[in-house]
C-alpha cells in the first residue's frame, strides 16, 4: 500500500511530465490552394469577361492561354470595352491585325500578381507587343491610410489577382492605348490642341517634343484658349519680346514623366519646393486635389493664380504623357514684361 | 524527516533533471576574419517627381546565388529590410533586447508615429544573431560582424516594405538589383558598407566601403575625437533654388565647446558660455566627398565634476523643444558647418548640437535633424555615473548629419 502511495503513483505521474516534455513538432501549415483552372476558363466563364475572351478566340490565342507557359492579362471587363466604344458587334467586324495590336498591348509574360510587382510608381514591363506598360502601386505610408491599388498607364485596376493556374489576371477599368510615337504626334494629331501648338510654336516649346527626353505636357485644348478670350489672331500677337517666358514655358515639364494616378500613389515627400521649378516660377501641384497653380518669382501683386485641373489625363507616348487641363495657368496680361 | 518522503520527492527530481537544460556548442569563430557593419544611407524616397529614385528599402546580400535567369534567390549572409539607418549608431547594438521593427518611434512634436506594418533593420548585423568583432584598439566592436576575408559578391536589392521575405519575393522584385560590386577584405580589419546615392536626380547609387582607420590609431584616453566625412552625391537640382537645405560641395567646419553657465542661468534663462580657446573654432575645410581618410579633431575631456553640480548628474537637452523649457545643463560641443565657398564672415550654415541624451534619441524621426547626442558617454555602473570620451565619427548626407559613436571598452573607470 505505502508502496503504491509514495512510489508507483509519483513514478507513473513523472513519467507522464517526461513523456508531455517531450519535443513538439512545429505545426503543419496547410498547402497554399493552387489554382486549378487556367486563364482561359477563367475568361470564359466570367460573364463580365465576355469581350475580351471573344476577342481571344476570334484571334486564336485560345491556345496559348490554355498552356502552361505563364500571362498577366490586363482584362478591362465589358463595361470598360463599351466606355471605349467596343461592343461585341465591333469585334466581330474590326480586322485581326488592328485587334491583335490592341490585344496584345493587355498581356504581359510571366505572372505578376499585386505582391510580385515592385514597390514603386511607373515600374516599365513590356507587353506582348514589345510596347512599354507602367505598373504603379500605392507607396506605403503609415501616415495616410489609402487603399492599396493598383494602376496600369494610369488606369485603376478594378480587381487585381485574379489567380490561375498559367497566370493571373487583373480587371482594368479602361481600355489601355499604346504609346503614340511621341507627344508632339499627339498635340498635332489632335485638332482640339491647335491653338495650344501653335503657342508652344511661338514660345520655340514645340519642336524639341519629338526627342527622347521625357516629357509632361500640359494642354489646354482650343475651348480652354477661346473661354480666356484667346483666338488665333489674338494668339498671333503673343510673343516672347513683350511677354515672359512663363505664359507657356510651364505647360512642358521637361525631364518628368508621371500619371494622374502617380499623385495619390507616390506623393511628395521630399523637402523642397511642393513642384515643379522654373527658372522664375513655381509650377506648384497640389496632390491632394490633383490640381495645378502657377507661382511666378516676379508678378503683378494684384496676381491671382488659377487653379488648374485634369481633364483628359493620361495620353501616353513613347517620351511622355499628355495630360489636358481645364483652364490656362496664366493670362498674358499676368505675364507681360513690364 | 522519513526517508519515505525523500522517496516521494525523487521522481520530481529525475523528472527536473531529464528535462533540464541543454548547453549548446558555441559557434566556432571565423578564421582570418575580417568585419563589416552594412548602412542604408538613401535618405529619399520615390515621389511623382521623383519616380526615377529607388525607394529606400533594401535587402543586403553576400556573396548571393543566382537562379538560371541571373536573379539572386539566395545568399551566403542575407541581410533583409534594411531601411534607412538611424541617426545615432553606437559601436556595440544598443537595441540588442528589442523587435528591429520600426515601431514607438515618436515624431518632431513628440507624438507618437503610426506603427509601421513590416519589419524595418537600421543596419546589419544590428540585432542579428552573428559572430561579432572583438575589442580591437580598445573599441567594442560588437556591431561589427565577422566573416570570412578575402573576396566578396556584395548586392543589394531594392525590395517592396512588406513582411515578405526576400527569398519569397518575386523574381521581378529580386531583379532589381541597386548595387552589385565585389570587394576585397583584408583580414582582421574593420569595413563599414554604405549604400549611398551619387546623384539624386539621375538615380545613380553605388556602394560605399570604409576600411576603418580607428583601429589603427593612438587616441589618447583623455580625449574626444570628431572626424567628419561628407557622403553627399551630386547637389540636387532643387537645391540650387534655395528652398531647401543641402550641403555644400564644399564644408568649412567650426567647433564650439559649450560649457553652462550656472550663475548667469535661472528658470527665466539659461546661458552657456564657450570654453576657453573653443569658441567657434576653424577645425576643417571638407573639399572632397566619399573619402576613405578621416582627420579627427581632438577635443578636451573634461573633468568629471563638469558633468555634475552639487553632486546631481547635469541634464541632457530636450530632443523635442517644449515651450518654457530650458535647455539641459551638461556641457556640449556643437559645430557649425558653412559653405567654404562662401566669404569667412557669411553666418549661416548648418549647426548641429551634440547635447542630446544617446538614450532615446533613435526614439524620435526628425524632419530636420540638427542635433546629436551627446559626445561624452555617461555610464551608470554600480549606481555611479562615469563619464568616458569616444570617438565620432559625423557622416554628412545631404541635409542630415549621421553620427557613428565608438566607445572604449568599459573595463576601467575614465582617468579624467
Amino acid at each position: 500500500m505505502k508502496l503504491k502511495k509514495y512510489i508507483i503513483t509519483p513514478l507513473l505521474f513523472s513519467v507522464l511530465l517526461l513523456l508531455a516534455s517531450c519535443i513538439k513538432d512545429y505545426d503543419t501549415q496547410p498547402e497554399p490552394t493552387v489554382a486549378q483552372r487556367p486563364l482561359l476558363t477563367l475568361l470564359e466563364n466570367n460573364y463580365s469577361f465576355s469581350i475580351f475572351y471573344q476577342v481571344i478566340k476570334r484571334l486564336g490565342m485560345d491556345k496559348m492561354l490554355n498552356g502552361t507557359e505563364a500571362y498577366t492579362l490586363l482584362v478591362p471587363d465589358d463595361d470598360a470595352f463599351a466606355l471605349a466604344g467596343i461592343t461585341p458587334k465591333t469585334v466581330s467586324s474590326v480586322d485581326t491585325a488592328s485587334l491583335r495590336k490592341i490585344i496584345g498591348y493587355h498581356i504581359i509574360k510571366g505572372a505578376l500578381p499585386y505582391n510580385k510587382i515592385p514597390q514603386t510608381v511607373d515600374y516599365r514591363f513590356t507587353a506582348l507587343t514589345a510596347q512599354p506598360v507602367y505598373f504603379s502601386v500605392t507607396l506605403p505610408d503609415p501616415n495616410r491610410t489609402r487603399p492599396q491599388l493598383l494602376h496600369v498607364n494610369g488606369i485603376t485596376a478594378k480587381k487585381t489577382d485574379v489567380v490561375a493556374s498559367n497566370g493571373v489576371i487583373h480587371v482594368l477599368e479602361k481600355v489601355l492605348t499604346a504609346p503614340a510615337a511621341s507627344v508632339k504626334s499627339i498635340l498635332n494629331n489632335n485638332p482640339d490642341y491647335s491653338l495650344f501648338v501653335q503657342a508652344l510654336k511661338q514660345f520655340g516649346l514645340f519642336d524639341q517634343l519629338d526627342k527622347a527626353g521625357l516629357f509632361v505636357v500640359l494642354a489646354p485644348d482650343n475651348e480652354v484658349f477661346m473661354q480666356n478670350g484667346i483666338d488665333e489672331s489674338t494668339l498671333a500677337t503673343l510673343d516672347t519680346l513683350t511677354y515672359k517666358k512663363f505664359l507657356f514655358a510651364p505647360y512642358v515639364i521637361p525631364g518628368k514623366f508621371f500619371f494622374r494616378s502617380d499623385l495619390d500613389d507616390a506623393p511628395l515627400t521630399g523637402i523642397g519646393p511642393k513642384g515643379v521649378r522654373g527658372s522664375d516660377y513655381l509650377l506648384q501641384i497640389d496632390y491632394y486635389n490633383f490640381s495645378f497653380q502657377l507661382l511666378p518669382d516676379k508678378v503683378d501683386p494684384f496676381y491671382f493664380p488659377n487653379t488648374v485641373q485634369f481633364t483628359s489625363s493620361d495620353q501616353l507616348a513613347f517620351n511622355g504623357v499628355v495630360h489636358g487641363i481645364n483652364n490656362l495657368l496664366i493670362t498674358p496680361d499676368y505675364a507681360l514684361k513690364q | 524527516m522519513k526517508i519515505s518522503q525523500l522517496i516521494f520527492l525523487l521522481p520530481f527530481l529525475l523528472s527536473a533533471a531529464f528535462s533540464s537544460c541543454k548547453k549548446y556548442e558555441l559557434k566556432p569563430q571565423v578564421e582570418d576574419a575580417s568585419y563589416i557593419r552594412v548602412f542604408n544611407n538613401l535618405t529619399f524616397t520615390v515621389d511623382f517627381l521623383n519616380n526615377q529614385q529607388t525607394p529606400p528599402f533594401l535587402t543586403f546580400l553576400m556573396d548571393p546565388e543566382l537562379d538560371a535567369d541571373g536573379v539572386p534567390n539566395n545568399a551566403g549572409i542575407i541581410g533583409d529590410y534594411l531601411g534607412t539607418r538611424q541617426l545615432y549608431s553606437i559601436s556595440y547594438p544598443i537595441n540588442a533586447g528589442n523587435s528591429s521593427t520600426g515601431n514607438g518611434t515618436l515624431n518632431e512634436s513628440g507624438q507618437p508615429n503610426p506603427p509601421l506594418g513590416y519589419p524595418q533593420n537600421y543596419e546589419y548585423p544590428g540585432n542579428a544573431h552573428v559572430l561579432t568583432a572583438p575589442v580591437i584598439n580598445g573599441f567594442d566592436l560588437s556591431s561589427w560582424a565577422q566573416i570570412s576575408s578575402g573576396k566578396h559578391r556584395i548586392m543589394f536589392v531594392v525590395r517592396p516594405q512588406s513582411n515578405t521575405p526576400f527569398r519569397d519575393l518575386g523574381s521581378v522584385q529580386r531583379a532589381s538589383i541597386l548595387v552589385d560590386t565585389t570587394i576585397n577584405l583584408e583580414k582582421g580589419e574593420v569595413y563599414t558598407l554604405e549604400v549611398v546615392s551619387r546623384d539624386l536626380d539621375n538615380g545613380k547609387y553605388g556602394l560605399y566601403v570604409r576600411k576603418e582607420e580607428f583601429i589603427h590609431k593612438a587616441f589618447d584616453e583623455n580625449k574626444l575625437y570628431a572626424g567628419f566625412i561628407n557622403l553627399s552625391g551630386k547637389r540636387p537640382e532643387q537645391s540650387k533654388y534655395g528652398t531647401a537645405f543641402f550641403f555644400p560641395d564644399k564644408v568649412r567646419i567650426n567647433s564650439t565647446y559649450n560649457i553652462f553657465n550656472d550663475a548667469a542661468s535661472s528658470s527665466a534663462g539659461s546661458y552657456y558660455h564657450p570654453l576657453e580657446g573653443y569658441d567657434n573654432t576653424y577645425y576643417t575645410t571638407l573639399s572632397s566627398k566619399f573619402d576613405q581618410s578621416i582627420s579627427y579633431l581632438p577635443l578636451p575631456m573634461l573633468p568629471q565634476s563638469a558633468f555634475f553640480y552639487q553632486g546631481v548628474l547635469r541634464t541632457y537637452s530636450p530632443i523635442v523643444s517644449v515651450a518654457n523649457q530650458n535647455t539641459g545643463t551638461m556641457p556640449y560641443i556643437s559645430f557649425n558647418m558653412l559653405d567654404a565657398d562662401l566669404p569667412v564672415t557669411t553666418p549661416t550654415g548648418f549647426k548641429l548640437n551634440c547635447w542630446s541624451d544617446p538614450a532615446v534619441f533613435n526614439n524620435y524621426t526628425f524632419r530636420n535633424p540638427h542635433t546629436t547626442p551627446n559626445l561624452n558617454l555617461v555610464i551608470n555602473s554600480n549606481n555611479q555615473f562615469k563619464v568616458y570620451s569616444t570617438v565620432n565619427i559625423f557622416e554628412m548626407v545631404y541635409n542630415r548629419v549621421y553620427l557613428m559613436q565608438i566607445k572604449r571598452g568599459i573595463d576601467h573607470a575614465p582617468q579624467n
